[in-house]
């Protein structure tokens, strides 16, 4: 079946077809969401923000450029309005409840359960910075490269690595217990 | 044995290594077992934060898509600066039609001037030698010809009544004055049309508040 390019998409939702930026909602939602979704870690906020993100995109779409994919671009929307809606809503999401790892009786066993992995996971991530969980959602569920990062948060492409560094470094501290290095032979 | 590498492991991870870099790493990595544990802990790291299932309540796509079209306001397509334009063009159109105008006025009193001392001859025609009458009226009363029918004729009796009693209304506005009236009939006429083209923007904080 015939598909319209992306481009052409974007450029007929920017002479104002609203059917085309349907289209382009539709396509991209699920990965808006689930980047919102990462970096506020409430699903309903999330959705909220996605719808927020794309209502944004469509009051700015006379001011895209095509430097840089409609994704891309759509993505820095979306952490800008999740940032906005952390900072909004901080005192209602409970990111702080980060379990101490190391105060724990580990049970590497009982926790190596999917659940409870995931569970740690996600408490973990939420508990870091919102700018640096920022890079470390579009790098790990984004998908977007370091320079495609540097662009969408608008920073530079050094501050990309150390907040990236940081998040992972942080995150492994996190899930040290569970996290047990093995030898691995190099093939 | 080389340095540890352990500074570029993220970056060889992602991808993101020049070719030669790249090679450096891979070369250390065969001969440096703590490098290889390092990056398999964050293999192992990488592969549980992608690992978290979307266990969402997520609404269908189609769903969502329409709620996004319904919170969409109504976009003037044409960039923005057509409005500022069209409210400082205007505007500025009036004024250089008023200042033609009053040029225009200037010539005629001189021509007034010159039939009136008998300096012009009597080729002018007759309109141009009644007194209180404005400009565009004259200019009327020119084309409906020497002898008009008597429809026109009424016609442009009342006109000139019509003109000579507005003439004497605006007559107490300077022409600074009547263009700056002009002006904010202009704004306002713009402002209730924008208001029936958009009655109200949605406020962002309280649609994200009232979900
Ligand atoms: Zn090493």
């Amino acid at each position: 079946m015939f598909t319209t390019s992306e481009d052409e998409l974007v450029h007929r939702a920017q002479h104002g077809d609203r059917s085309a930026f349907a289209e382009l909602v539709r396509r991209h939602h699920a990965h808006v969401i689930g980047v919102v979704y990462r970096l506020c870690g409430d699903p309903h906020l999330a959705e909220d923000a996605a719808q927020e993100a794309f209502v944004r995109a469509w009051l700015n779409l006379n001011s895209y450029r095509p430097l840089m994919p409609w994704r891309n671009w759509l993505y820095r929307i979306a952490v800008n309005v999740a940032l906005d809606t952390l900072r909004r809503e901080r005192h209602t999401l409970a990111i702080n409840q980060v379990p101490e790892a190391r105060d724990r009786q580990p049970d590497p066993q009982a926790l190596l359960e999917q659940k409870e992995r995931e569970h740690l996971v996600r408490q973990a991530i939420l508990a870091l910075p919102p700018t640096t969980r920022a890079v470390l959602v579009l790098r790990e569920y984004g998908g977007l490269s370091y320079r495609e990062i540097a662009e969408a948060l608008d920073i530079p492409l050094g501050t990309v690595m150390s907040r990236l560094s940081t998040a992972r470094q942080r995150l492994r501290e996190h899930l040290a217990p569970w996290l047990a290095p093995q030898e691995v032979p190099y093939e | 044995m080389n340095e540890h590498v352990t500074a570029w492991l993220d970056a060889y991870q992602d991808g993101e290594l020049r070719p030669a870099e790249q090679r450096r790493v891979e070369a250390h990595l065969t001969e440096c077992s703590t490098c290889r544990e390092e990056l398999a802990a964050r293999q192992v790291l990488s592969d549980w934060i992608r690992g978290l299932p979307k266990d969402l309540p997520f609404t269908p796509t189609e769903r969502f898509t329409a709620q996004v079209m319904l919170r969409l306001p109504p976009r003037h397509t044409a960039a923005p600066q057509t409005p500022a334009a069209l409210l400082w063009g205007l505007p500025l159109g009036l004024l250089l039609i008023c200042s033609m105008l009053q040029a225009l006025w200037g010539l005629i009193a001189w021509l007034r001037f010159g039939v009136q001392s008998g300096l012009l001859a009597e080729g002018l025609p007759n309109p141009f030698v009644g007194t209180t009458q404005s400009l565009w009226v004259a200019l009327l009363t020119v084309l409906g010809g020497v002898s008009p029918s008597p429809v026109l004729q009424t016609a442009t009796q009342w006109l000139q009544q019509t003109d000579r009693w507005f003439g004497e209304w605006l007559g107490l506005l300077t022409w600074q004055a009547q263009v700056t009236l002009l002006y904010w009939v202009w704004l306002l006429l713009w402002g209730w049309h924008q208001y029936r083209i958009h009655p109200r923007h949605p406020d962002k904080t309280e649609a994200i508040k009232s979900a």
